[in-house]
């Protein structure tokens, strides 16, 4: 299975899916202009990795700034990435936050008291990401 | 599972007189379930969305303190060019023909001498504050502030054609010298004795506008001949007089009525070029304040600046009540 990749543009973060590494990366800021299709293609590559390979997926979450409805397209992310680990797969997620970013921070905190079957890491996001 | 699929199979279950009541029941717990975390990532999105309110808001009234500190430091029509399209869309340096004015106060380094500092400040600040408003009264840019100096330029980052930017120019240097009369005696009555005199001068002429600097700093400013004839003109004129070069005058002589002063040779000409000088008493209608002083009488009145109208009401009452008065004594 090929690598998935979504170059940034200024409404739009990179999305890296290296099967092979088994890693996700979100980097970025995000307000597409229509969020349901950006996020809904992410959810068709997961869906394939998952149905092609038990491999273990390490998700990276590096996002300087998300919208509402972004936000509520990574809910829906982690709702099925929860299904997923339920059913059985690895799944581990690292959601890298600015200090100085309260709002994201607690966003994070409170999506991983919601999560059954994976854990959310809360971790500083190093200032080469946040560039 | 998601909260739609399951009424979907409660649907099922109801309509099926077979369906065991457990799996209903089981059913009707995991929607009860999905709707409760429906209804904390709803409760996590309004508050996401409120923090992201507070925090515009704040970021809001960061940007307007900013932008106030901005327009202090640099020319209110750069500053609505930076708001309106960016740094990269100020105008590229180019050669425009713009009308300089150049001021300068008489004597300014014996005043210096002469006054505490604690009475220069206050004085000169209030001096520059006059002047800025009047500037940006008539959509000067104002360049720099030279020691006791001011450049002010018409006609870039925006031009109303060459004659309405000098007629402008010098209806501010009208306005500014009308408003010094009025100043003066204010500070007079505040105890300052010292002379405070301003030489104006003003030139049109091709000059190279835009930012100059380095990479890290840069300044809004016009580079060019006219600047220079603005201050030469300037240390040629009289104090308390406006006085221009012949290209100023071409284009303001249907407003204001002037009369030839000198004939000198402005650096950057090769022939000698004629001065005029401003005639004294021309108003302003906008100007509002009044200033006038004679024997036993000393007036100074400006409606900007009285807070309490009562009070001032109640002091011209009391002054004319008193001047009646003695009119009576005297006809007696």
């Amino acid at each position: 299975m090929p690598s998935f990749i979504l170059e940034a543009t200024a409404r739009t973060p990179q999305v890296t899916l290296d099967p092979e590494a088994g890693t996700l990366l979100l980097l970025g800021e995000s307000y597409p202009e229509d969020v349901p299709s950006f996020y809904a293609e992410i959810h068709d590559e997961l869906e394939a990795f998952f149905t092609n390979t038990d491999s273990a997926l390490h998700i990276d979450i590096k996002l300087t700034y998300f919208n509402s409805s972004s936000a509520r397209a990574l809910m829906e992310l982690l709702d099925m990435l929860d299904e997923k680990a339920g059913n059985g797969k690895n799944i581990a997620v690292t959601w890298h936050c600015d200090p100085d970013d309260d709002i994201t921070r607690e966003f994070a905190q409170d999506i991983s008291s919601d999560t059954i079957h994976i854990t959310v890491e809360i971790v500083e996001l190093l200032p080469e990401d946040n560039s | 599972m998601k909260p739609d699929q399951l009424l979907r199979d409660i649907q099922n279950q109801l309509n099926d007189s077979s369906a065991d009541k457990s799996d209903l029941a089981q059913s009707l717990a995991s929607l009860n379930t999905a709707y409760q975390k429906q209804s904390r990532q709803l409760d996590r999105l309004t508050k996401l969305s409120d923090s992201t309110e507070a925090k515009l808001s704040q970021t809001n009234s960061k940007l307007e303190k900013l932008l106030r500190n901005l327009s202090r430091f640099v020319p209110d029509a750069v500053v609505a060019v930076l708001m309106r399209e960016g740094a990269e869309q100020l105008p590229a340096n180019s050669r425009e023909k713009i009308t300089v004015f150049f001021s300068d106060i008489v004597g300014f380094t014996g005043i210096t001498e002469r006054l505490e500092p604690e009475r220069l400040a206050p004085l000169m600040t209030d001096y520059f504050t006059q002047m800025t408003e009047i500037c940006t009264k008539w959509g000067g840019t104002l360049d720099q502030f030279i020691g006791d100096a001011i450049v002010i330029f018409f006609g870039a980052p925006a031009s109303h054609g060459t004659e309405e930017d000098a007629v402008r120019a010098v209806g501010m240097a009208t306005d500014m010298q009308n408003r010094l009369e009025t100043l003066r005696t204010k500070w007079a009555s505040e105890g300052m004795s010292l002379p405070f005199e301003v030489r104006m001068g003003i030139a049109t002429g091709y000059c190279n506008v835009g930012n100059f600097g380095s990479h890290e700093r840069l300044h809004y400013t016009a580079i060019g001949t006219a600047v220079n004839s603005a201050a030469r003109i300037q240390s040629l004129s009289p104090p308390n007089e406006v006085m221009m070069a012949e290209d100023t005058y071409m284009l303001i002589r249907d407003h204001y009525k002037c009369d030839e002063d000198q004939i000198v040779t402005l650096q950057g000409h090769q022939h000698p070029t004629k001065l005029f000088k401003l005639r004294a008493g021309q108003q302003d209608n906008t100007e509002r304040s009044l200033a006038a002083s004679a024997d036993g009488y000393r007036f100074y009145f400006d409606p900007q600046e009285v807070t309490d109208k009562e009070q001032v009401r109640a002091l011209l009452e009391q002054a004319l009540h008193s001047l009646d008065q003695d009119s009576q004594k005297t006809d007696v």
